[in-house]
């Protein structure tokens, strides 16, 4: 019963180190030392001490935001296999991990327009524009997936791909990682959608909304954007090297030799591009929606 | 107005918590309306089952993990001061109803992205000269489905439809020979 919870354990212990790992690559291609790999860790404990300050024109939504957005994340990596092994799985929960994904971005866009700053309500414009892009690839995604290991479940779909290792899938599995990679960066907020190291108002996405928040509500809000982000990398690294079953120690070993290679690349994306111009995003996410759909057309053969 | 949208939103809640418990009859009512036999609505209903209880099962979990999560930022928050201040002042700094940001502004990127959908009309009178009179900018985004499709439509079909209002005149012997041609034809059609 107990070592069915390890999967959440190691996500929400080892999260917090996938935005350390980013900074260190970055540092490494600016030739810097950086900082420590577990800052974002005593940015939490940091933020976790303080107290706390809300605007007088704010109400319930505001101070529920952080914590909804949080629980979201945490119920979708339920779902999400780490070296082949899930928490909880049901056929089509695939459909819950993107609405608990999608509720979560709902009480964050709420939060913000509740603050009535017309910069975070900027913010949050520009967050629900890019999911619009964002979610159909994600979903297309999924059809493929379904279609291809005959399931609805996250889990099954991730573990039991046949994908990896067959040549004549090998376009097909690069059409979907590339666009689920494109995904992810997006969903994230990383470069070259947004910039999280940002803090000019009128070029943030993500960082803007969240502006009002402070102490435990913010350490809450990046807390939960880690583990998006240790959920959606994970997501990928299954879907490159599909693991089920095994030894515990070597599975788990591969699996986090993959992680960490998925979140360089990421490191590796932010150091060699700029971020793009606000109107150039939808277009750079309208064409991972579109290879994902040629993978699908593919899929269909 | 707040208790029936209460009301239904706690239905709303609830079918989301127990959904095996309101899916039959919520499935009968649908039956009824959809070309569905009774085995058909007995099979989904038993097919089901499993999904629902899991889908049960998965709101109360992100309900149990709110109520944590609450109950964490309570207790950390326990004995630290929790102070009210105004929202951050960058662009905020004396705001007014006119500087609001309205639904429209929210709307904006999106609605410029699918402009050649939208529809979106533009009145702008910028300011001129060093002591302008005066400046004004409005913005709006008519409903593409009403003013395109539903009402040229509706208004093509009045047209057509209006011919026949020259029957309608006013004169009662030009009524009484309608009626005397249909007893005619009825009689006709009868034989």
């Amino acid at each position: 019963m107990l070592t069915t919870f390890i999967p959440l354990g190691v996500t929400l212990v080892a999260a917090p180190l996938l935005p350390g790992l980013i900074n260190k690559t970055k540092a490494a291609f600016a030739g810097r030392q950086g900082p420590p790999l577990f800052q974002l860790y005593f940015d939490l404990l940091k933020l976790l001490k303080k107290g706390a300050v809300y605007s007088r024109v704010t109400t319930w939504i505001f101070r529920a935001g952080p914590i909804v957005s949080l629980a979201s994340v945490i119920v979708a990596a339920l779902f999400v296999p780490l070296a082949g092994h899930t928490v909880f799985s049901f056929s089509g929960d695939v459909i819950a991990f993107a609405y608990l994904l999608g509720l979560g971005r709902f009480f964050t866009v709420l939060a913000a327009l509740d603050t009535g700053s017309s910069f975070e309500g900027m913010g949050a414009s520009r967050e629900v524009t890019f999911s619009i892009f964002a979610e159909p690839t994600l979903f297309i995604i999924f059809v493929i997936l379904a279609r291809v290991t005959d399931s609805l479940s996250l889990s099954r779909m991730l573990t039991q791909v046949p994908l990896f290792g067959m040549p004549s899938m090998a376009g097909l599995l690069a059409l979907i990682v590339f666009s689920l990679f494109v995904v992810c960066l997006a969903e994230n907020s990383r470069i070259p959608v947004d910039d999280p190291a940002t803090h000019l108002e009128l070029t943030m996405i993500h960082e803007v909304m969240v502006l009002d928040h402070g102490g435990p509500d913010l350490a809450f809000i990046l807390y939960g954007a880690s583990i998006k982000l240790f959920v959606m990398i994970a997501i990928l690294a299954h879907l490159v090297f599909p693991m089920q079953g095994g030894s515990p120690v070597q599975t788990g070993l591969v699996f986090g030799s993959l992680m960490a290679l998925v979140t360089i690349v990421i490191g590796i994306v932010e150091s060699a591009m700029a971020r793009l111009r606000m109107i150039r995003v939808p277009r750079l996410l309208m064409a991972a929606c579109m290879i994902a759909f040629f993978a699908m057309i593919i899929s269909l053969r | 107005m707040i208790v029936p949208m209460g009301s239904m939103a706690g239905m709303c809640l609830v079918m989301g918590l127990v959904p095996v418990r309101f899916f039959p009859v919520l499935g009968r009512a649908a039956a009824a309306a959809a070309p569905l036999s009774h085995m058909d609505f007995q099979t989904v209903i038993e097919n089901s089952g499993p999904f629902l209880s899991n889908v049960g099962l998965l709101s109360c979990i992100f309900l149990l993990v709110v109520a944590l999560l609450f109950l964490i930022r309570r207790a950390v928050l326990l004995g630290k001061e929790v102070a009210q201040s105004s929202t951050w002042r960058c662009g905020y700094s004396g705001v007014t109803p006119r500087a609001q940001y309205t639904a429209s502004s929210f709307a904006q990127f999106p609605v410029f992205l699918f402009r050649s959908l939208a529809d979106r009309r533009v009145e702008s009178h910028k300011p001129k000269g060093y002591f302008p009179a005066g400046a004004r900018f409005r913005s709006s985004a008519p409903d593409l489905v009403l003013n395109r499709i539903v009402s040229p439509l509706v208004e093509q079909s009045l047209a057509w439809v209006s011919t026949l209002r020259r029957l309608q005149h006013g004169k009662v012997q030009l009524y009484l020979c309608y009626m005397f041609v249909f007893i005619v034809a009825l009689f006709f059609w009868k034989l």
